[in-house]
């Protein structure tokens, strides 16, 4: 692990640090101030008024389930693409053509879930 | 012992994000509202301060003082976490933007992915928030905006390797050096729109506000929250406006650079143009239905960033290598 490398992530833990604890302090310190009065009515889930129609712990709908494995397939796809893009300049054409049959596969993937009716909601 | 001041050096940072995000989004609000009056033929706020500037700050004095709600039957621990884990992503982002001087912030070897990944995890807080309310809009919102959250990641993904195979970087800072002659928005036009739309889409802002469309789920994912866990969402989102549009500017936009005046003023200077743009924008268009979102971004978008990375390479052979 090289210097810059480490420091890079010292500074990170900092930062994030900062931004995780300051709502939270804010959230504490506010605590005196603002009025708590929970349950009875106001506890209830708002649902424009009526009383809770139906429970909301129940299956999502499946087209869902659909776009989650496509974007699996294409955000690893993405993510491989970013481990060879910074250097793709330098490599000329063969590297070029390389990283384009990759692309070409994925891309017939794509054509594929989208013959095969995935990509519509239904 | 060097290690020490780093991280006190990000632990003020950190401070000074936070703060810039929370006046930030008070001043957005404003010009928010001042812009949408504007197109819409009305005046705005008019009332609190001069011209109504004071609005957002009373605004927000009232969000911290409000009490914190909590539906009876929603799980305690989830329904805490969601709006911490949908701001502090949202505002963490920050870290890799060189808006130049002081503010240069750091210039990760990994900047570019950084800033695409960490905004990612908002998604998490999303569904959490969705799901722990315990309430039928808030889970549809939950559920909704993971699902547009995530296709439009795609396209937005693969706009961005276009320029970095043209940079030749990760490096914020040396992608932003690598437009010196020319800003990509001139050689990759094609990636700047798809680049532009797909982050309207990630920060869900009209047309692609679904998953808080007022007139079928009122409020979305953040219908149960109120005071400073609601002002929490509030942040994410101008939060999360304001890093897109600096990463915009980063991109495409040719950073900082600019006759006369200093890197910092023209960097701040093409964010905000760019922030103006989304907000003109949401005041001109209607709203995607949700199955026409879902088909933009996977039959129409997909490709087109596709074709994106084939012109990318084709600009790229034209002009050499490095």
């Amino acid at each position: 692990m090289n210097e810059p490398y480490q420091s890079d992530v010292v500074f990170l833990v900092g930062f994030g640090l900062a931004i995780v604890l300051l709502p939270l302090v804010t959230l504490l310190v506010f605590r005196w101030v603002r009025p708590t009065h929970q349950g009875g009515i106001k506890a209830e889930a708002y649902e424009s008024g009526m009383p809770q129609a139906s429970v909301p712990r129940r299956p999502f709908h499946m087209a869902y389930y659909n776009f989650a494995l496509v974007f699996i397939v294409f955000d690893v796809e993405t993510l491989l693409l970013f481990a060879i893009a910074p250097v793709l300049r330098d490599l000329g054409w063969l590297a070029l053509a390389e990283v384009g049959a990759f692309i070409l596969l994925v891309t017939a993937g794509l054509f594929y879930a989208w013959r095969k009716g995935v990509l519509v909601w239904r | 012992m060097r290690d020490l001041l780093v991280f006190g050096w990000g632990l003020a940072l950190g401070v000074v994000a936070f703060s810039l995000v929370g006046g930030l989004t008070a001043a957005f609000v404003l010009l928010e509202r001042k812009v949408s009056a504007r197109i819409q033929l009305r005046v705005g706020p008019l009332h609190t301060g001069p011209h109504g500037m004071l609005q957002t700050v009373a605004d927000l004095i009232k969000l911290v003082v409000k009490e914190d709600v909590r539906p009876s039957r929603a799980d305690p621990v989830a329904f805490r976490l969601g709006p911490l884990l949908t701001a502090v992503p949202a505002i963490l982002s920050l870290a890799v933007i060189p808006f130049g001087g002081p503010l240069l912030m750091r210039g990760l070897n990994v900047g570019v992915v950084y800033f695409l990944a960490v905004p990612g995890m908002t998604v998490i807080g999303l569904l959490l928030a969705g799901w722990a309310s315990y309430d039928n809009y808030s889970f549809l919102g939950g559920l909704r905006s993971s699902a547009q959250f995530i296709s439009y990641e795609i396209p937005r993904t693969l706009a961005v390797v276009a320029v970095v195979m043209l940079a030749g970087s990760l490096n914020t800072v040396d992608v932003a050096a690598a437009q010196q002659p020319w800003p990509y928005i001139l050689l990759l036009p094609l990636g700047f729109v798809v680049y532009m739309i797909t982050t309207l889409a990630e920060v869900n802002r009209v047309p692609f506000d679904i998953p808080e469309a007022e007139s079928e789920l009122v409020a979305g994912y953040h219908t149960e929250y109120s005071g400073f866990r609601w002002a929490l969402f509030f942040l994410a989102e101008y939060g999360a406006l304001f890093a897109a549009a600096a990463f915009a500017t980063l991109l495409f936009l040719g950073a900082g650079s600019g006759p006369f005046l200093p890197d910092i003023f023209w960097f701040v200077l093409k964010t905000l143009i760019v922030v103006f743009l989304f907000m003109w924008i949401r005041w001109t268009l209607p709203r995607f239905r949700a199955d026409q979102l879902m088909r933009l971004a996977w039959k129409v978008f997909l490709p087109l960033s596709l074709v994106n990375l084939v012109l990318a390479a084709l600009v790229m052979q034209a002009i050499g290598p490095r």
